[in-house]
């Protein structure tokens, strides 16, 4: 993940600067925004879609795009901005206030000279062998497998169960099949992001990450005309991680399946991502990871 | 919202536009709605495409059920239509307060130790202790900003770094302040419960406990002999371990020694490395011979007495030790269940709590039985879940397939009562034991089904209530988690 246009590699947590609002009664702390979103530089109106507890979600007013707020635990999304933990409450109050009663807030409100530039470009790596082994079997460790008859929700299981099948499909160039695949993932199974969903955006990172862009290619080309089959959240990770832009979650698996973190660590974070997503995701993207590993040994042996 | 009525169910959804909810608040509302008397099945979905493939397919999709990707549908099936009526109701209530009611309190809870200890200063009650529940990755930072600011620390969170567990032990002990956890589940200070407790007389036994329904356990048997709890000071389960190497017990045991308030002290773990556990008998020593009498309770250990520490190996046997110094009598009815014949099969254990689970493992160990004990609470299968304390639910579910499960001939179970835990968790074992028996039955097998129950008569839930709940679905009761573990050690024999 970069800080600097020029693509130097630098590790969340490492690159602040005080943030203020302009015109907002706020605590000064550390922000970053994502780079690649200069539209937040013109004055979108927003609407609050959701206040919780760590993620603040606002829409533009008619244009369906999607401005994520988060603090550092959540991490910085695609088309966000991450603020420390000591000044997420007061700016999560503050838009608050200032959403009550249908009133709207404009986005160059929000992002500031101030604020740390931060890409969520995902950047190829070297994968160890040995990380995407250990992190696979701890991964199968917390695979949740409710006893049957699940009471109360949708197995996301089997939903993850196709991430090889859609990996293998796309790396073997069969576009009908890569489609048909995305048609049963797509919307699929729980969470707002459902699992389907989450699963694709692994995929894709995967892709990214073991420098398979022609099967990345063939799941974007199918992709783009379902999206409208799916959450209008879903639509904003979907096409971030079209143009090869992923959640900061993400970046830190990168560094996982690079061998340059504890295997162990990167799945207990995955698992703390929303009900699901966490898992869904590092399902898709050890699926890929796979078997662009094995296409690396393969062209080895042969040469 | 729309409805479907068949036969023997009646089926809802309501469609909450343009709703958006963070997954896990989702999950817990649809948990408590699946958990409501004749609710059979709950569906809590964005409703895509695909989604509304899956409830059709599934025969929980209403007919005429119209919504888009970006709307949340929330269907219930049940017995009859006001069953899911009301149930649809409260579930839409708890959507839409999070959304404008309860969220707003929520929210401005503070949202770090900082502003909670000026909260807590605003009014005019200042903070002493922080409890620290977030996930463990962030957890040491949580607990460390608290003890830096003279907080003593209550940490529910796991997976905790252990070099961040042995320094911040260190950290809390060289500033006279508790850190209890990571990984603890239950304490009782002053009379306060914390995480996972029940509720208890106050008396004179101090216990230690780096076993949160170890603890429990004792506490609740030491209350059913009419004595009580000085403090119950958790330390987590890895403080006995050689790496922590018993730093917050030994800070407790200091603690202990010198509360007026305490004159019998219990340490209740599993079992400790060796080194560790002489240093812990040496320190119970020296605290019995300056006038407190002391049992050390770690699990598997053979019962011995030695200079005046009494040392055993259940946690029966540990509380039966400690009321007994206590100068009162703790009197275990443990009929040997004659007239019960053993079953083929093994004994499958489906535990909420980790010390119970290891217990009966110990106990079946010991007495030759084929079983396979189950921690529902571990790692594995919480998983972002709710631990089964708290959801009963997906152990249920284990109970009803076990039903059909060849191999097993006796089910063995806890049922934990008291704060933090579910308000009813008897109900869906109940259920579950009942379609459990009816798969036996219907494969010709006979399945037998024994529990515990690990309340007090003070507990929120009802023990009394609870046990009759059990009974009344053919549940065998026994008064101790051992007793039930012996019992269905007695209860199983190999298949021919």
């Amino acid at each position: 993940m970069s800080s600097e246009p020029d693509g130097a590699f630098v590790r969340r947590g490492t690159y602040h600067t005080s943030m203020s609002t302009v015109g907002w009664q706020t605590t000064a702390g550390p922000g970053r925004i994502d780079i690649d979103a200069p539209w937040f530089r013109c004055s979108h109106k927003l609407a609050v879609v959701h206040l919780g507890q760590s993620a603040v979600v606002l829409r533009t007013a008619g244009g369906g795009r999607l401005l994520v707020v988060t603090d550092s635990s959540a991490g910085l999304m695609p088309d966000g901005i991450c603020i420390d933990d000591a000044a997420f409450p007061a700016v999560r109050d503050a838009l608050k206030r200032k959403t009550a009663h249908g009133r709207e807030v404009t986005s160059d409100q929000l992002v500031s000279p101030a604020l740390a530039r931060t890409s969520l470009r995902l950047d190829p790596t070297h994968p160890d062998p040995e990380a995407i082994d250990a992190l696979r079997l701890h991964a199968a460790r917390s695979e949740h497998r409710p006893a049957v008859g699940m009471r109360w929700g949708m197995d996301p299981a089997p939903i993850r169960a196709r991430s090889g099948a859609l990996a293998s499909a796309a790396v073997g160039g069969r576009a009908r099949e890569v489609g048909a695949m995305l048609g049963t993932l797509i919307g699929a199974g729980p969470g707002t992001t459902p699992s389907g969903d989450d699963v694709i955006v692994g995929v894709l990172a995967g892709f990214v990450l073991t420098r398979q862009g022609r099967a990345a290619t063939t799941i974007c080309s199918a992709l783009i005309p379902l999206l409208p089959r799916t959450t209008l959240a879903s639509r904003h990770y979907l096409t971030a991680a079209t143009q090869g832009r992923f959640g900061e979650h993400i970046h830190d698996l990168a560094l996982a399946v690079a061998g340059h973190t504890p295997t162990e660590l990167a799945v207990d974070r995955a698992r703390t991502w929303g009900s699901c997503s966490g898992l869904d995701v590092l399902s898709g993207l050890l699926a890929a990871a796979v078997t662009g590993f094995l296409t690396e040994e393969r062209m080895e042996a042969i040469a | 919202m729309t409805k479907t009525t068949a036969a023997n169910s009646a089926l809802s959804a309501q469609v909450l536009p343009r709703l958006y909810r963070d997954s896990v608040a989702l999950m817990r509302i649809a948990a408590s709605t699946g958990q409501r008397e004749g609710v059979i099945r709950v569906g809590a979905v964005m409703a895509t495409p695909a989604n509304l493939g899956i409830l059709a397919e599934s025969q929980m999709l209403p007919d005429d059920l119209s919504a888009s990707p970006d709307d949340l549908v929330f269907v219930v099936r049940g017995v009859d239509e006001q069953t899911v009526d009301e149930a649809l109701e409260a579930a839409v209530a708890a959507l839409t307060v999070t959304d404008t009611g309860t969220a707003s309190a929520a929210e401005q809870l503070p949202g770090t130790v900082e502003e909670g200890i000026a909260s807590a200063d605003r009014d005019g009650s200042p903070a002493t202790l922080a409890t620290v529940s977030v996930a463990g990755t962030y957890a040491a930072i949580v607990a460390e900003r608290a003890i830096r600011r003279g907080l003593h620390v209550f940490c529910f969170s796991d997976n905790v770094p252990l070099e961040d567990e042995v320094r911040l032990k260190r950290m809390a002990v060289e500033r006279g302040l508790l850190l209890m956890g990571p990984d603890c589940g239950t304490a009782i200070l002053e009379g306060v419960p914390l995480g996972f407790a029940n509720v208890v007389r106050p008396g004179r036994i101090g216990m230690v406990a780096a076993s949160g329904t170890g603890g429990q356990e004792i506490s609740r048997l030491i209350d059913s002999s009419g004595g009580g709890i000085s403090q119950l000071i958790g330390v987590g389960g890895r403080d006995l371990s050689a790496e922590v190497g018993g730093a917050m017990t030994e800070f407790a045991l200091d603690l202990l020694a010198d509360d007026d308030q305490t004159a019998v002290v219990l340490v209740v773990s599993k079992p400790p490395s060796e080194a560790v556990a002489n240093r812990l008998i040496d320190r119970l020593t020296a605290i019995a011979a300056n006038g407190k009498p002391a049992v050390a309770c770690l699990l598997g250990l053979d019962d011995r007495d030695i200079d005046g520490v009494r040392i055993r190996g259940t946690l029966e046997a540990g509380a039966v030790a400690a009321v007994e110094l206590d100068g009162r009598r703790l009197e275990i009815a443990d009929p040997r269940g004659g007239d019960i014949q053993p079953v083929p099969g093994r004994v499958l254990g489906l535990y909420a709590g980790g010390t119970l689970a290891a217990e009966a493992k110990i106990i079946l160990g010991r007495a030759g039985a084929a079983a396979a004990i189950l921690d529902l609470g571990d790692d594995q299968y919480t998983a972002g879940k709710p631990h089964p304390m708290i959801d009963p639910a997906p152990r249920a579910d284990r109970i009803e397939a076990a039903g059909s499960d060849p191999e097993a001939g006796v089910i063995l179970i806890d049922l934990v009562l008291g704060f933090g835990a579910a308000a009813d968790p008897g109900t869906p074992v109940a259920r579950a034991v009942r379609a459990a028996h009816a798969s036996a039955a219907r494969d010709g097998r006979k399945l037998i089904v024994i529990a515990s129950v690990c309340g007090t008569n003070g507990d929120p839930q009802g023990l009394a209530r609870q046990r009759d709940i059990l009974s009344a679905a053919g549940v065998i009761l026994r008064p101790t988690n051992a007793s039930a573990a012996r019992l269905a050690a007695a209860s199983s024999k190999e298949k021919s």
